[in-house]
């Protein structure tokens, strides 16, 4: 079963953000924090504990922390409290999970469950992670696109219509002349 | 390449000049309505592309939006109309375009604008407009592509911003080449078609002269008897002019059997009229015999009662009866006869009057009786006359009869047969002539079939010729079959390369969109989306979530709308033709709650620290207050907040220009820790 905390732990270093395991009175937990935000993350065996404890746990986080969160300032601002649990959600508690998200009250929260993997905690923690699927698109060579889709053809035939110079009329005069290959 | 100021004067509602300096970081400006957020970013557009798009081509009154690009309101004209708008490329040089009023932007620095701008090698035609479009987040773009928008419209978006940019230009280069040669197939298959329909007509040709054509064996009969008609030796070839001169003669000759058939039957009657003619004129001669007699009595008769005329007698009568009246008046005179004065007695006197009374009485009488005989004679003359006029009359009738008899026997000797030739002779004739005419004439047809002989061979020779150039458009159609299968195969290959690599492309981008998606969480259920392409001729791209649920049916406006973002953060980060690493967006946040402003932040934070420069405009100033705080500032100078609003007269001015400070850094973690390994 996946540690959330340890993974989550990689996950942030990877993304130039510093972490720190912390103990509270409620248990365990990872600090961090980035160039703008930081933050606390707690795990749960499920979304029902994670449902019970949030609150307390946030309280806790914050009490217990407090001379951090005033150094930080206005970035205090930024804070945010990640509750993860492995096991599923059911449809109740993802309703549930959301209205702890969009509760906007002291900290920005992410309350997410089902996560098994690394690809799920990837998913949870997307708002803390930089862009992950930047595209680098290359130019496309048309024509050698069209080339690779015309093998058929007699290469002449080909070379006049990739010639953007040619006449159309011109190719077509091509099109009818040249021989089989 | 990023945006590093602008700066406009009596440009849409900024009066003054007002100048706004972008840090390569991010700006966030905020301000109420109607205070010239949306202008800044108008200004971008309208230097880059002479045009504000999101006003499309709306006209009221026959206004558009050329109508108030430039300063309109009320009060002081500003000093001058213009827009410049700058951009600094990574080695901090900046460019600029600068429109004015009276004077449009430099060509030649639009181009190089454009190409430091847009790769020149693979940005599309006119790429400043969906620069912009993808650049420049607008609400009104927002809401065009949110999930109300048609698939196929979004399925265009993208691939204008990731497909090959000269897709279409090879598509529509084979599509025209395809249209060509299509045509020349349709035209060679109509000379194919109008080939054939000579060859049929040239096969016909010669099955009709061969009908024509008869046996040999009766050619040689025939122009045998048409010699014998004719008396010519001419050959058969020669011969149906002599021929159809002698059927001429047949006719003619039938003709004039004919006319002596008429002539037998007038001749006939005529015989039958000189009878009755002779038996009229001899009755008639017996009449004026008769009439002669008499007449010749009648004189004899007259020469004897007198010789004296009716009229003398009756002039004597007159006389004496007035002489006597003039006696009986005067009377005796002196005993003498007062007309001969000869001595008489009255007695004598009354007796000699009497007796001259008498006389005159009787001469009277002879003049009646005169006058009688001469009627009478007269009468008799007047009958010989009319006798004899009867005689002639008949005489010539018979003559002229005789005549015509005559003349037609004539006719008949002159046609070689007898005088008294019967009728039937005459029929028996013109039938045997007939026989010949016809005869004749059918040898004159058969003949004539000589001729079909040179008709037949022209005919193969002209069927040859059809076969040749049915054969030889034949071949063109071939040819022009096989430059249009090609031009279909070039065709499609553009259609395919432009399709298969999109679609290569959509597979890079597709994961960007549902991270995107994931990312600003439109809808509290449904976390992922699925968007897919679909269709072959129109292609169309499908958002679904859940088990292929259409959002569009399930999601709210705000939710709608955080949709629409997400695919259009997608496209401005998807565009591989832009080197713009700015991303301008004017009042995101319009019907999107609280929560999904901070996951927007969020995103803007990301895209800030993955080096894209960020201007985002909000009239919400505590959404500005924390996007201040949540997008990352590297050192002093890289951030801002402006402020626009209305100074003390009313003008629109920047009310605040604050450069913003980094974050304080390691306040909850002292120091960067590292796990193990």
């Amino acid at each position: 079963m996946i540690d959330l905390l340890e993974e989550s732990e990689r996950l942030l270093q990877n993304a130039d953000i510093s972490t720190q395991r912390i103990e509270t009175s409620r248990g365990k937990a990872l600090s961090f924090e980035s160039e703008t935000v930081l933050g606390f993350m707690v795990a749960y065996q499920d979304s029902a504990r994670l449902i019970e404890g949030w609150s307390a746990d946030t309280e806790a986080l914050v009490a217990e922390n407090q001379l951090g969160l005033r150094r930080a300032q206005s970035k205090g601002w930024n804070t945010y409290t990640v509750f993860l649990a492995v096991a599923e959600a059911n449809y109740g508690q993802r309703v549930a999970l959301s209205s702890i998200e969009e509760n906007l009250a002291g900290t920005r929260k992410l309350a997410r469950a089902g996560i098994s993997n690394s690809e799920d905690l990837r998913a949870a923690l997307l708002p803390l992670l930089p862009i992950q699927n930047a595209p680098h698109l290359e130019a496309v060579d048309m024509s050698a696109e069209i080339k690779l889709r015309t093998t058929e053809l007699p290469r002449r035939v080909v070379d006049a219509f990739l010639s953007p110079r040619a006449q159309e009329t011109s190719v077509a005069q091509i099109l009818e002349e040249e021989e089989e290959p | 390449m990023k945006l590093a100021y602008v700066d406009v004067c009596g440009f849409r509602g900024y009066r003054e000049a007002v100048r706004i300096d972008f840090p390569e970081g991010f700006t966030v400006i905020d301000g109420r309505n109607g205070v010239g957020k949306s202008t800044i970013f108008d200004a971008v557009e309208f230097a880059l592309t002479g045009t504000i798009a999101k006003y499309g081509d709306a006209t009221a009154d026959r206004e558009t939006i050329a109508d108030y690009i430039w300063w309109t309101g009320e009060g002081r004209p500003p000093p001058h109309r213009y827009v410049e708008v700058g951009f600094r490329d990574d080695g901090q040089e900046v460019f600029a375009i600068r429109r004015a009023q009276l004077s449009d932007a430099e060509p030649s620095v639009l181009e190089g604008v454009l190409d430091r701008l847009c790769d020149a090698r693979t940005r599309p035609e006119a790429a400043l407009s969906p620069l912009c479009s993808a650049s420049i987040i607008r609400d009104e773009h927002i809401a065009a592509l949110s999930l109300d928008a048609r698939e196929t419209d979004r399925y265009t978006r993208l691939r204008d911003a990731i497909g090959a940019t000269d897709a279409e230009l090879w598509i529509g280069r084979g599509s025209r080449l395809a249209k060509i040669t299509g045509n020349r197939v349709e035209a060679a298959a109509r000379e194919v078609d109008a080939a054939a329909r000579e060859l049929a007509a040239a096969v016909r040709r010669i099955d009709e002269i061969r009908a024509g054509l008869v046996d040999e064996g009766l050619v040689l009969g025939a122009v045998e008897r048409l010699r014998s008609l004719t008396g010519s030796a001419a050959p058969p070839d020669e011969l149906a002019e002599p021929a159809r001169a002698a059927v001429a003669e047949k006719a003619r000759k039938i003709e004039e059997v004919t006319g002596l058939q008429d002539g037998w039957r007038a001749a006939a009657a005529a015989k039958a009229r000189i009878a009755e003619i002779r038996s009229a004129l001899a009755t008639a001669q017996a009449a004026k015999s008769q009439a002669d007699a008499e007449l010749v009595a009648l004189r004899l008769r007259e020469e004897r009662a007198a010789e004296t005329s009716s009229d003398v007698l009756a002039r004597q009568a007159r006389d004496l009866a007035a002489l006597v009246a003039l006696g009986r008046g005067l009377g005796l005179h002196d005993g003498h006869c007062p007309l001969c004065n000869s001595g008489l007695t009255q007695e004598d006197f009354e007796n000699g009057l009497a007796t001259a009374e008498q006389y005159a009485r009787q001469l009277n009488d002879q003049a009646v009786e005169q006058v009688a005989r001469e009627r009478a004679r007269q009468a008799a003359m007047d009958a010989a006359v009319v006798a004899q006029e009867t005689v002639d009359r008949q005489q010539m009738l018979l003559n002229g009869s005789k005549d015509a008899v005559q003349q037609f026997e004539r006719r008949l000797v002159a046609a070689g047969l007898q005088p008294d030739a019967a009728i039937d002779q005459l029929e028996e004739r013109r039938q045997a002539l007939s026989a010949e005419l016809e005869r004749a004439r059918e040898d004159l047809r058969i003949i004539d079939t000589l001729k079909l002989n040179d008709a037949l061979a022209k005919a193969r020779r002209a069927e040859g010729e059809a076969r040749d150039a049915h054969s030889r458009t034949e071949q063109k159609l071939g040819l022009a079959r096989r430059a249009d299968a090609r031009a279909q195969a070039l065709y499609t290959a553009a259609r395919r390369a432009a399709a298969e690599t999109l679609d290569r492309r959509l597979e890079q981008v597709l994961p960007l969109m549902a991270e995107l998606y994931r990312r600003l969480r439109p809808h509290p259920v449904w976390e992922d989306i699925e968007y897919k392409i679909r269709g072959d001729v129109r292609r169309f791209l499908k958002l679904q979530v859940g088990n292929e649920l259409n959002p569009q049916f399930i999601f709210s406006s705000g939710q709608k709308r955080a949709t629409g973002l997400a695919f259009l953060l997608s496209v401005n980060l998807s565009l591989a033709w832009s080197r713009w690493r700015s991303i301008l967006f004017d009042d995101p946040v319009q019907h999107v709650d609280d929560f999904r402003s901070v996951q927007l932040a969020e995103v803007m934070a990301q895209l800030s620290a993955a080096g894209r420069q960020i201007i985002c405009a909000v009239e919400d100033s505590a959404l500005a207050d924390l996007l201040c705080r949540r997008l990352p500032i590297d050192s002093p100078g890289q951030a801002k907040r402006v402020t626009l609003g209305p100074d003390r007269e009313g003008v629109l001015t920047k009310l605040l220009d604050q450069d913003l400070s980094p974050l304080p850094q390691h306040a909850l973690v002292s120091a960067p820790q590292r796990l193990a390994g």
